[in-house]
């Protein structure tokens, strides 16, 4: 691989720094003037760029990617935009400074022969933790990143899906491969339920964002199966920036689950995704994560950040989106998925579990923003904290003055394992219209001593009894979860609170 | 052209001319605790919306327009309190007229051994040592702008002080008019509690206008339970529609004390109460709770804050909003849980009836807990009636307005019979009943 001729580009050196935008805009335009001006070379062949955010780095990730003009100055409005931003401070977290310029924001994807060559060479306890998720034998190759062309029959499996799909005019492909093949629609859809100028991360993330996914569902078409599978087999390294935009015309469904719950390898520490679904009239969108990055040791040294924004537009009248996510993973979580409920009788739905061990925080909820009439929302959030670990929940209802008729309802509750933790909550629900109704409950308890008694004294051990105490308390979030998924992520739960009791 | 700058500017050049004049002013200590507040208020400044404790009430119009701090010494005629006063209760009276001890028309009565009812100006200029345990150091600097600009000024108030296990014979009534006489003027009432170990006592801080004049109260109360002290406060905030109402009651409880809080916010342009309540001792539980109503453009906002620091305490919050009109109303109640505070109990309730369609109720029902060995529950709603029990009424044959006005009635009065005190709920009752019977839809309630 080579390296960026530096020199070739002063202006890698003056650009302006991030969170120190320059003074006026005068002399803002001066350094893109010039950085214009001496711009990246054309014949300077890269794979990877030094770390560091400029003009120049976006201009290079957007030629290496082929794009249209328009994704280009798209970017470069994101970035500008980015300048002028602080980073928010309000969430009851604890972070790192985060140094921008030490990122390297393009690498071209891993080839092949990188990876193991075999199962064998992959290391043990990986390969234990597969075991103990039951996840099948043919996906644990792939997921451990043996070579594609060592794991068995995944290429011919992945090829009968997507043929499958083509067939009902279902896109489901990477995002630069939808730039390449459907400008018309990201030129149309990216960005129209997260803006570029949204917050802080996600314009970082419109700015740089490398891959992502792209699902396109035609009008009245049922997608025949969860696309979790063909990703599962398929999951591409799409980085650190990803970018996610679902379509759904009217009509239609589809299921979509993103990551998975085998323990992933990363070595980037900051994560900013940005999700976009667009639901019209009648079509059903359902999103269900599973997250289990790399939380950082028992001291809570290391660790991903996972800082998502991720939002679904119910644009249509009696449409739905539905959102799922099982959390255990990451040092940092930091997310809000919502519904802009603008379609009349749209519906909402916010099912989450968050599980935070050792020195994990989470600070994650949702937003139900209700716009139209008779739009009706749902949102079970159950949250789960041990060791040394804060839990948040932090949601907003929103009725507008036009969300006539319109309903929500919010339970969330807290469990507590150990005496060093914390779990809080902060609803938010703001009513305009007297018409609509919003109710919330919360609750935070620990695991009684007397369900724990009753376990044991029918001889099920200390450890198990939790395990099953907890798996019911988030069994409602459990039941949304695609059938494969759920059994896999009970057993997750498990394993993330090892060792947290007794 | 003000700007919000210029406006404490102003305050604090206000606030350093007339020191000289203040009670005890050449106490040092009093002093310093003065220029202190004054200069964490210029610090602060007012808070604006981008402030989270801040983010659903806009005090943009304190900044607007400047409110006389100086005390212009407007007397009172004795008759024109009398529609503030509850024949019913036979209480030991204290009134202030814009934060200043009026002893003309006070009643403090005979108090039994043990229970000093003072002035605070009085206790000031005699035994200002007697504020040590409330305003001695330990709370500064401060970091919140109207308790700040309240203890700058530090004037006047209420000065109560139980001996241990002593009982206030008769509920205490602190009346507070607010009355602006050709100027903006500003009440700003310093009241301080002291309950000694198993002492009693019933105490009610009623707030009035006496005319129309816009006036700006901001108005903070300490109180201090020791082991074993009961204190039952009520508060009846019923100003007129052009002021602005701020109050801080701050509240430390010691091991099995018990404190109960009943508010009922009816009037002002703008209200916001405050209501600060630490629990340090084991046993000790405290009961809040609240009723806001709103109409016209009226803003009611009700923060809560209860920390459990102490294992083994007790809290439970009850708040509701009726609110029609364009009114709005708010509620934001936190509930903090110490790490060591295990075997806490805490309830939190906030339920609010729009009732009309430009109304908006905004709430937020906190829960921040460190501990694992604690059962704690909120719950919030926004609605409107129950249609069902609408059509059950009507089905009885009572017309829809008259099924209405009751229902509401009785969602208000859920909060009314918890009040120990009976003559009073009877006759906050009645302001209700009369607050409610001029919304459309329950003009049968007269």
């Amino acid at each position: 691989m080579t390296e960026t001729n530096s020199s070739k580009s002063p202006s890698l050196a003056t650009a302006p720094i991030p969170g120190q935008a320059p003074s006026s805009t005068e002399e803002l335009n001066t350094h893109l003037r010039k950085d214009y001006e001496h711009g990246f070379t054309t014949d300077v062949e890269s794979d990877t760029l030094p770390p560091g955010l400029n003009e120049d780095v976006i201009r290079h990730i957007s030629r290496m990617k082929n794009e249209p003009d328009f994704l280009l100055e798209w970017r470069l409005d994101a970035y500008r935009h980015w300048l002028t931003q602080r980073a928010p401070n309000w969430a009851k977290l604890n972070i790192d400074p985060i140094d921008y310029q030490a990122i390297s924001y393009y690498s071209a994807p891993k080839t092949e022969k990188d990876g193991p060559k075999s199962l064998d060479e992959v290391d043990p306890k990986l390969l234990e933790t597969y075991e103990k998720l039951g996840i099948p034998l043919a996906e644990r190759a792939a997921l451990a990143g043996v070579a594609v062309d060592a794991v068995f029959d995944s290429v011919s499996v992945a090829t009968t899906f997507k043929d499958k799909l083509a067939k009902e005019g279902i896109i489901f492909c990477s995002f630069s491969e939808a730039v390449q093949k459907h400008p018309e629609l990201i030129k149309r859809y990216l960005g129209s339920v997260v803006p570029t100028t949204d917050n802080y991360f996600a314009s970082l993330n419109s700015a740089v964002f490398t891959d992502g996914s792209f699902v396109f569902i035609p009008k009245g078409v049922r997608c025949p199966m969860e696309l979790s599978t063909y990703f599962r087999i398929n999951a591409a390294n799409t980085g650190q920036f990803e970018r996610t935009l679902i379509i759904a015309e009217a009509g239609s469904y589809v299921s979509y689950l993103e990551g998975c719950t085998a323990p992933q390898r990363d070595e980037n520490q900051l994560h900013a995704a940005v999700v976009e679904l667009i639901a019209l009239e009648d079509s059903e969108i359902k999103y269900s994560t599973v997250q289990n990055w790399y939380p950082g040791d028992e001291n809570g040294v290391g660790g991903i950040y996972n800082f998502v924004t991720k939002r679904g537009d119910c644009r249509g009248d009696h449409s739905k989106i539905s959102w799922t996510q099982v959390e255990t993973g990451s040092a940092i979580t930091w997310k809000y998925p919502s519904c802009l409920l603008r379609g009349d009788n749209s519906i909402g739905e916010f099912h989450s579990i968050a599980v935070t061990n050792h020195h994990q925080q989470a600070d994650t909820g949702t937003k139900m923003i209700h716009l139209g009439k008779n739009t009706r929302s749902t949102i079970v959030s159950k949250g789960i904290s041990a060791g040394q670990a804060q839990n948040i929940y932090r949601g907003l209802v929103h009725m507008g003055k036009n969300a006539s008729a319109s309903r929500n309802h919010t339970r969330c509750d807290s469990l507590l394992m150990g005496d060093r933790c914390g779990a809080h909550t902060y609803p938010y629900m703001e009513v305009k219209n007297p018409s609509a109704r919003v109710e919330h409950e919360a609750t935070t308890s620990r695991i009684g001593e007397d369900q724990l008694f009753y376990c044991r004294q029918r001889g099920i051990s200390e450890e198990d009894a939790v395990s099953m105490i907890v798996n019911g308390f988030c069994k409602e979030v459990f039941r949304e979860l695609p059938m494969e998924f759920a059994v896999e992520a009970q057993n997750l739960l498990a394993l993330s609170l090892e060792g947290s009791i007794g | 052209m003000n700007t919000a700058a210029d406006m404490v500017d102003r305050y604090c050049r206000e606030l350093a001319s007339i020191a000289p004049t203040l009670p005890a002013a050449e106490v040092p200590w009093i002093q310093q605790i003065r220029n202190k507040a004054r200069d964490d208020f210029a610090r602060l400044g007012f808070p604006t919306r981008l402030q989270e404790a801040w983010h659903y009430t806009n005090v943009g119009a304190l900044q607007r327009r400047f409110f006389e701090l100086a005390n212009s010494g407007i007397s009172v005629d004795p008759n024109a309190i009398e529609p503030f006063l509850y024949p019913d209760i036979d209480s030991h009276r204290l009134v202030f007229i814009n934060g200043i001890h009026a002893p003309e028309l006070s009643e403090i009565g005979t108090l039994p051994d043990g229970v000093i009812l003072e002035n605070l100006a009085t206790t000031l200029a005699q035994t200002p040592e007697q504020l040590e345990p409330f305003i001695g150091g330990r709370k500064l600097p401060l970091e919140h702008a109207f308790n700040a600009l309240n203890t700058a000024l530090l004037r006047d108030g209420t000065c109560l002080h139980l001996a241990p296990n002593t009982q206030l014979d008769k509920p205490l009534h602190l009346l507070f008019l607010s009355a602006g006489e050709g100027q903006e003027s500003c009440s700003q009432p310093r009241n301080l509690i002291l309950a000694g170990a198993g002492s009693q006592a019933v105490v009610l801080e009623s707030y009035h206008s006496l005319g129309e004049a816009a006036c700006f109260t901001n108005s903070c109360s300490d109180i201090i339970l020791e082991a074993d002290a009961q204190l039952h406060h009520y508060k009846l905030q019923e100003e007129n529609r052009h002021s602005y109402h701020i109050a801080n009651l701050q509240v430390q409880q010691n091991s099995g004390s018990h404190f109960e809080s009943h508010l009922l916010s009816l009037g002002a342009a703008l209200a916001r109460h405050e209501l600060h309540v630490d629990l340090n001792g084991e046993g000790a539980h405290c009961t809040l709770n609240g009723l806001y109503l709103g109409n016209g453009r009226q803003h009611a906002d009700c923060h809560t804050q209860v920390r459990h620091i102490h294992p083994g305490t007790d809290s439970h919050q009850a708040y509701k909003g009726i609110l029609d009109g364009r009114a709005r109303g708010v509620f934001n109640g936190r509930v903090y849980v110490h790490p060591q505070a295990q075997q806490t109990n805490a309830e939190q309730s906030n339920h609010n009836l729009l009732l009309s369609a430009n109304a908006e109720a905004d709430t937020k029902p906190e829960l921040e807990i460190y501990a694992d060995d604690v059962r704690c529950s909120h719950g919030a709603t926004v609605g409107q009636l129950d249609e069902d029990m609408i059509f059950y009424l009507r089905s009885r044959g009572l017309p829809e307005d008259a099924a209405r006005g009751l229902l509401t009635l009785g969602f208000a009065r859920e909060l009314l019979d918890r009040m120990p005190l009976k003559p009073l709920s009877v006759q906050l009752e009645q302001k209700i009943t009369d607050i409610l019977s001029q919304s459309d839809g329950m003009k049968s309630l007269k």
